[in-house]
């Protein structure tokens, strides 16, 4: 590991030089920075995907069929972990021991305001300043039922996703996931339509399906409900 | 690749004492034939002059030249003179443009043998080039993967390679940097054992095992650790540029970063796509008409491109994922 720590001068990049895959870290395999935002992993990926898959211009004359396979079994190990918060966190934190930057760039979703996801059991508290973690919110929300724009909200901006982002990928336009984050339920389109964006959604953000279903819950409700016209 | 390997020499730097005074040469080569280098190299080229830099082009593909008519020029005289020694001064073999700090050393077409000069030829060109006072040079350098050729390229400052969003272009560039990179390894060796190793590596279904540069370099430094060491070094100072030239989709365009992948992924080597040319009608309007085209049509798609790659390559900068994700 020594002499490969002389060449792993800052930007990812350079690590990569002369590396062979099996000694890559999991973000030189997917050939993105320490810091890479969770956005950045994605395109990465995608764009790793496309490169090595079958009869794909930029690969088939250098990788024959194993050995591209073998890269791509790296890529979806990197992207397993590194696109899940939790696995990164563990991650990053093994990775710090012998390579110091990949330590020292703190990356998004952990800035000082968001406590680290599934620390010991956080209790659910509010702090003083009356600002309630996103990690707490989740717990809260989900043990009393109320998923609303707010929770999804603040679980998106936790995973450093832009709205621009998810309207890009899933091209549901930006308009409605905004009418969900700010609980519009008025405007909204008919609840056939919703499960479907709230899938596309929730897909993008890596979340858990319960959570989707509960904010669907408070949705359905206030559908069933006389309303006032 | 598998051609017949002529043992010679070992050649010094070329440009080593030209890049001591601030001048900078960019060598634009690419493998396969019509992937638009000269197009590239005059439009550069004239680029770079408009922003008021003192600009030489010189046109060294020796075989088949044709960047005088990109310009829009007829030259008088022609580097073939100057190597034969018909032509004794530099100065004279300077053909001027339309564009006062722009000046040509046009190749034209004639001798066989001068596609091949001796060393002693390439050395002299380059001293009384380096006489002259430009700061960029740029060589158009043509096809294929001759050792001229790859001493030039490898002797520049930056090396640029031009590829069509083709199988055909991309294979042909990965032979080019596979040789490219074989020749520098080639002339740091001393030890016969390793150059012998060198060779045979050169052949892809060699006995050896060997499939990659990694592979090559592991077996270097089992014989001859510190010339492992050395070679590892000459690798990591290796980057080339990427132009992929007449794109016509998002994924041409994303095609630069794969192959910036694929490049590190097997050569260990890094890449930098420096931009995309757009596929624009224009362009062959402006050759049939003999004016480059940044001249002739400086806000057709093709031509923005071709000033956002320079600018790139100025600024040793290159394109972001996102840029073309997020139109």
């Amino acid at each position: 590991m020594k002499e490969e720590g002389a060449l792993l001068a800052a930007p990812c990049f350079k690590g990569v030089k002369l590396k062979r895959i099996e000694n890559q870290d999991y973000y030189q395999i997917l050939e993105v920075p320490y810091k890479a935002s969770w956005g950045e992993i994605q395109k990465a990926y995608e764009l790793a995907k496309t490169t090595y898959s079958k009869g794909a211009m930029a690969s088939y004359s250098l990788f024959d069929f194993t050995e591209r396979g073998r890269i791509l079994d790296k890529i979806e190990e990197a992207y397993h972990v590194l696109s899940h918060p939790e696995k990164r966190r563990k991650y990053d934190q093994a990775l710090a021991s012998f390579i110091p930057e990949s330590a020292s760039v703190p990356w998004r979703p952990n800035t000082p305001n968001s406590a680290p996801p599934l620390s010991p059991p956080a209790p659910i508290v509010h702090t003083e300043t009356g600002v309630v973690t996103s990690a707490t919110v989740t717990k809260v929300a989900v043990e009393n039922e109320i998923v609303t724009g707010q929770t999804l909200k603040l679980l998106r901006e936790k995973k450093g996703v832009s709205l621009q982002e998810i309207s890009e990928r899933t091209r549901i336009n930006i308009s409605y996931l905004e009418l969900i984050e700010s609980n519009s339920y008025g405007s909204l389109p008919a609840p056939v339509y919703m499960m479907s964006y709230l899938k596309q959604y929730a897909k993008i953000i890596a979340l858990d399906s319960t959570i989707m279903e509960e904010y669907m819950k408070g949705y359905q409700r206030w559908c069933d409900s006389p309303r006032q016209r | 690749m598998a051609k017949k390997q002529i043992e010679r020499p070992p050649v010094p730097d070329l440009f080593e004492t030209l890049k001591s005074s601030k001048k900078e040469v960019w060598a634009i080569a690419g493998g396969k034939g019509g992937t638009g280098k000269s197009f590239i190299a005059a439009n550069v080229g004239v680029a770079l002059s408009k922003m008021g830099k003192r600009v030489l082009l010189v046109d060294a593909d020796l075989g088949c030249a044709n960047l005088h008519t990109f310009l829009g020029v007829e030259p008088t005289a022609t580097l073939s003179d100057f190597i034969n020694g018909k032509i004794k001064s530099i100065d004279k073999v300077l053909t001027p443009t339309d564009l006062p700090n722009l000046m040509l050393i046009s190749g034209a077409c004639d001798f066989l043998e001068i596609a091949n000069p001796k060393h002693t030829q390439k050395n002299r060109l380059i001293r009384r080039i380096q006489d002259l006072s430009f700061e960029y040079i740029i060589l158009d350098l043509g096809a294929g993967t001759g050792f001229t050729l790859l001493d030039f390229f490898l002797s520049a400052d930056t090396g640029i390679l031009s590829v069509l969003p083709e199988p055909t272009s991309i294979e042909n560039t990965y032979r080019f940097i596979k040789s490219a990179f074989y020749r520098r390894f080639k002339k740091m060796a001393k030890d016969p054992k390793v150059k012998e190793l060198i060779i045979a590596a050169m052949n892809e279904k060699n006995e050896l095992g060997i499939r990659t540069p990694h592979d090559l370099l592991d077996h270097v430094a089992s014989i001859d650790n510190e010339m492992g060491q050395k070679m590892k070094e000459a690798v990591l100072t290796f980057s080339p540029k990427v132009i992929v030239n007449q794109v016509r989709s998002r994924d041409d365009m994303t095609l630069g970063f794969s192959m910036r992948s694929a490049c590190a992924k097997y050569f260990g080597i890094k890449v930098d796509y420096v931009g995309y040319i757009e596929y624009d009608d224009y362009v062959w309007m402006a050759t049939k008409k003999k004016t480059p085209l940044i001249l002739e049509r400086p806000y057709a798609p093709a031509a923005r491109c071709l000033n956002q790659v320079v600018s790139n390559l100025i600024n040793r900068d290159e394109l972001k994922l996102d840029s073309i994700l997020k139109m």
